[in-house]
């Protein structure tokens, strides 16, 4: 007696074979008992996998969810726009510093040392008339940092919810493992 | 809005009607107005989140990681709507995105096994069964889902897909991009393990 194959087996549990293929199948386990076993060994464990249970989450689940979704109005912005709206303002930056250090170093002082290295050294102990530049280069960086820090605000990524676990459910009746 | 290449086993919908016989909107409706107000896009999480935590779970073995790996399959499925050929079906192309995911995470090192007892989360029936029963169910449960979690990663997402999500070979190989003959032998070679390892008494 030529037995079917173990694949032929499962594929008649499945029912993807043909019918003549399944009438032979047929056939055959009405008279072998071992085929017939392996037969219902396999509905066995279909069965049990079958009847394993779908977790259910939590209904807050899926409002949580979208609410991370919904656009708040810094997110409205889409990804391209918020790239332009970056590169916009590190121009203004960038054009705000260099006017300001060019109105300073145009500005005459009295110092013989007119450049950047005679700004810093006036920075660092000058009499009242030369501490106003001073004042004005403290006043670009801040407003220069205070740039960088707005862009960098800007390009944030999206903020991703949190992991959270599901809370059991008070109404099942199983005990723990 | 650009194309999505039809897998094979995608069966095409006709978009004419985009609502089931219940009157309920139907999914890939949900999907295309999901573009345009992300509230929509609720809907359609709430139809799929138990099963593709259930899925996740099935396949991490892990329901903190099941929970995170499903937040971020509903994620990325909103974020690549606008790739969602809405003449296809919704269902595996999100089945696609959880799927993936599951197998990368546990081709990563990121895995860990512990966190609550995921069965506690379970919402069971009242089949008026006696506790005895009840218990043994549980066990048999306990055994398969150990017994799921040693199969190779390729094996346990098609046994996962055939016998608790009810998908057919076909959906099984578009969802998994594999020709129908390889999710017939990963099936076979995957209800063989575990026919060995629960019920073998032939041997």
């Amino acid at each position: 007696m030529t037995h079917p194959e173990l694949e032929c087996l499962q594929l008649y549990l499945d029912q993807r074979l043909s019918d003549p293929e399944r009438m032979a199948v047929d056939r055959h386990l009405g008279a072998c008992a071992a085929c017939a076993g392996r037969v219902e060994n396999l509905r066995r464990l279909v069965t049990g996998l079958t009847a394993m249970n779908e977790l259910v989450l939590p209904d807050t689940f899926a409002s949580e969810l979208t609410e991370e979704l919904a656009p708040s109005p810094r997110l409205a912005v889409d990804p391209a726009g918020r790239k332009l709206l970056v590169q916009a303002a590190l121009c203004v930056v960038i054009l705000l510093t260099c006017g300001l250090l060019l109105l300073i170093i145009d500005t005459p002082v009295t110092d013989p040392s007119n450049d950047i290295l005679g700004l810093i050294d006036i920075m660092l102990g000058s009499p009242f008339q030369e501490r106003a530049s001073a004042v004005a280069v403290l006043a670009v960086m801040v407003l220069a940092g205070g740039g960088v820090l707005v862009c960098l605000l800007a390009a944030t990524p999206r903020i991703r919810p949190q992991r959270r676990v599901p809370a059991p459910s008070p109404t099942h009746s199983d005990p723990p493992r | 809005m650009r194309n999505f290449a039809a897998a094979p086993g995608v069966q095409a919908i006709d978009t004419s009607s985009l609502e089931d016989a219940a009157g309920e909107p139907s999914d890939e409706s949900l999907a295309i107005q999901s573009l345009l107000q992300a509230e929509t896009f609720e809907e359609l999480v709430r139809r799929y989140q138990n099963r593709i935590y259930s899925l996740a779970y099935r396949m991490t073995g892990d329901n903190v990681e099941a929970y995170d790996l499903a937040q971020e399959a509903f994620l990325r499925c909103y974020a690549a709507l606008p790739s969602f050929n809405p003449t296809l079906r919704f269902a595996p192309w999100l089945y696609r995105i959880a799927t993936n995911l599951c197998i990368n995470f546990l081709q990563s090192s990121r895995v860990r096994r512990g966190g609550a007892d995921p069965e506690l989360a379970l919402q069971m029936p009242d089949r008026g069964k006696q506790p005895d029963s009840l218990l043994e169910e549980k066990e048999q449960r306990q055994r398969i889902h150990a017994a799921i979690l040693n199969l190779p990663t390729k094996y346990r997402a098609v046994v996962i897909l055939r016998h608790m999500q009810d998908k057919t070979y076909e959906e099984i190989a578009a969802i998994l991009c594999l020709p129908l003959n390889t999710v017939r032998t990963h099936l076979f070679r995957a209800r063989e393990l575990l026919r060995r390892r629960l019920y073998d008494t032939e041997r």
